[in-house]
């Protein structure tokens, strides 16, 4: 080959260098613009900067960074359908095993905080059937806790933390919600033998008190009425009175119960998310 | 000499490559495409904004607006058009959007102030059923004609359905003072206007009886009801019929809606811009 041609090609090559490097360059520019985007509070816009790196990113080189930087920011500004959509998408892309749980974990706390457990429990119990997970089984313990403690199921959760090694506070934790919440069947049992009672066991004395006067009142009138032979009048007050506050006071027990379980959930969950420093959702 | 022209040519497609940041007008259209058609509409506005000059970028702009639900924003759009095809196309896109969501009345003038806007015959139907179904009149017979004959016999159809369901609320009331529960009967609720006659009928033969045997507490109590019962019968008529008629619109409405869509009477855009895949 004559040397001013060799010359010529290694001219051509080295000049066109730059144009195939052209993409990755500019694209590698945009995902860091949208990482910094991102990183800086400003998910929106972040969104649009990585979708248009997944628009221009003909060789889906960049796929994979590009759907969970969709899905954290997504994450970030609330939107947990989109995050989970966009890391279901980034799971498939993954390129390794490793890539394939950071997501997995992340699908599940955005569906945790989704309040979907259905969902988390699916992921889990697929990830514990992969062989290739079972060096993470601590972790997936730990999530099953953490799904758990979201379906207000305390006393599982506890067992659950129990089997993870480095999970000693939020077990004592669940313990503690779990003995802190009432129980609502002996409630209605207690109220069933002393109307009001359920209600003042939950803290609600005067609605308590109330409740066990109408009934021993009313009671002593039907009763009452029924000794004096006066059969319609024992019939009336026992059954459209006494029965009506008997079964109030029974209701009222429930309802109060439920709430005050429904405000312990709620503050511990609560308490959770600014106090506990460990893996949250 | 080689060397020289090798740096050169090197740092000029370096710089390129530095400089390609994907925010060229031409990458930003194509992109706002690329949104519109995943159905991220302000994502796509923000992008269009910029560099809204051309027809292209407003019809895409208008097609965003008219996704959510802008419709001024639309039509400022529109009048940016200079391009009759693209005008044309967004303009029947507003007139679906405006059909499917039954807005009458509210860019009726608009969209059709430009009779060139609708030179196209495959747009008869389109101005037809407006005018049939917002302005409430049967076009005349030329124009009829040259609409497709599965569309003018429908329109037909349902003009001659709309005419029957026209219930007079005057005379339903009057009906139902001659007799009781008729009104109701003729704004077709037979039900309920058989039950008004028998319940006016039943306290007024309670009315008589008690008259005749001079209780006349309780001719005062039976004869107030049957009262009751015929006044609530002439107000009765008088709300079926209004009632009626608006019902009868409501269908004649969304069938023909219906039939439009079924049979495609809104044509594609003459040109796509951003064919969505």
């Amino acid at each position: 080959m004559p040397v001013k041609a060799l010359i010529f090609w290694i001219i051509f090559c080295a000049a066109h260098f730059p144009g195939f490097c052209q993409e990755n360059t500019a694209l590698l520019h945009q995902l860091q613009f949208a990482d910094s985007l991102l990183s800086s509070g400003n998910p929106y816009d972040a969104v649009t900067e990585y979708e248009r790196v997944l628009f221009f990113d003909t060789r889906r080189q960049f796929t994979f960074r590009v759907l969970a930087g969709k899905a954290s920011a997504y994450h970030q500004g609330g939107k947990y359908q989109e995050a989970a959509e966009c890391a279901e998408l980034a799971i498939d892309a993954a390129p390794g095993i490793s890539k394939i749980r950071e997501m997995q974990f992340f699908l599940i706390q955005n569906r945790l905080l989704q309040h979907n457990t259905a969902a988390v429990y699916g992921l889990l119990d697929a990830m514990r059937q992969n062989k290739a997970n079972d060096t993470i089984a601590a972790a997936l313990q730990y999530w099953y806790g953490w799904a758990k403690m979201f379906d207000d199921d305390w006393e599982q959760a506890a067992n659950y933390f129990g089997e993870c090694d480095s999970a000693d506070f939020l077990k004592n934790f669940c313990l503690d919600v779990h003995n802190k919440k009432y129980p609502v069947s002996f409630i209605k049992f207690i109220s069933l033998v002393l109307p009001g009672s359920g209600s003042i066991y939950t803290g609600h004395y005067l609605s308590g008190a109330l409740s066990l006067g109408w009934n021993v009142l009313f009671g002593y009138l039907s009763v009452h009425a029924f000794q004096e032979q006066r059969i319609l009048d024992g019939f009336l007050i026992a059954d459209l009175l006494w029965l009506r506050f008997y079964t109030g006071s029974l209701e009222n027990a429930e309802k109060y119960a439920i709430e005050a379980n429904k405000k312990i959930y709620i503050e511990s969950l609560h308490f959770l998310e600014t106090e506990y420093q460990g893996a949250k959702p | 000499m080689h060397v020289f022209l090798f740096l050169c040519i090197f740092g000029i497609a370096t710089v390129q490559a530095q400089n390609r940041r994907f925010h060229s007008p031409t990458e930003k259209f194509a992109f706002a495409g690329h949104l519109y058609c995943t159905g991220q509409y302000y994502r796509a506005v923000e992008e269009l904004i910029p560099i809204a000059v051309g027809d292209s970028v407003h019809y895409l702009l208008g097609q965003c607006y008219l996704a959510l639900d802008n419709i001024s924003a639309t039509l400022n759009e529109l009048h940016a058009i200079k391009d009759r095809n693209l005008q044309s196309g967004l303009v029947q896109n507003c007139a679906r959007q405006l059909l499917v969501s039954n807005s009458k009345q509210l860019l009726f003038s608009e969209l059709f102030a430009d009779k060139n806007r609708f030179h196209s015959p495959a747009m008869l139907p389109v101005q037809i059923s407006y005018r049939f179904l917002f302005e409430e009149y049967l076009p005349d017979t030329t124009q009829l004609k040259e609409s497709p004959a599965a569309f003018r016999n429908f329109l037909l159809q349902q003009h001659v359905k709309r005419e029957h369901g026209q219930y007079n609320p005057l005379l339903a009331a009057g009906l139902s003072a001659v007799v009781p529960g008729l009104g109701k009967i003729y704004a077709k609720k037979y039900e309920e206007g058989a039950f008004s006659f028998l319940l006016t009928g039943l306290f007024t033969y309670l009315t008589l009886q008690n008259i005749r045997h001079h209780h006349a507490t309780r001719a005062w109590i039976t004869g107030s009801s049957a009262l009751l019962f015929y006044g609530g019968s002439i107000v009765g008529s008088y709300a079926s019929a209004v009632l009626a008629t608006q019902q009868e619109q409501k269908s004649i409405e969304s069938e023909t809606i219906h039939f439009m869509k079924e049979n495609n009477s809104f044509l594609p855009a003459e040109k796509a811009v951003v064919p969505c895949r």
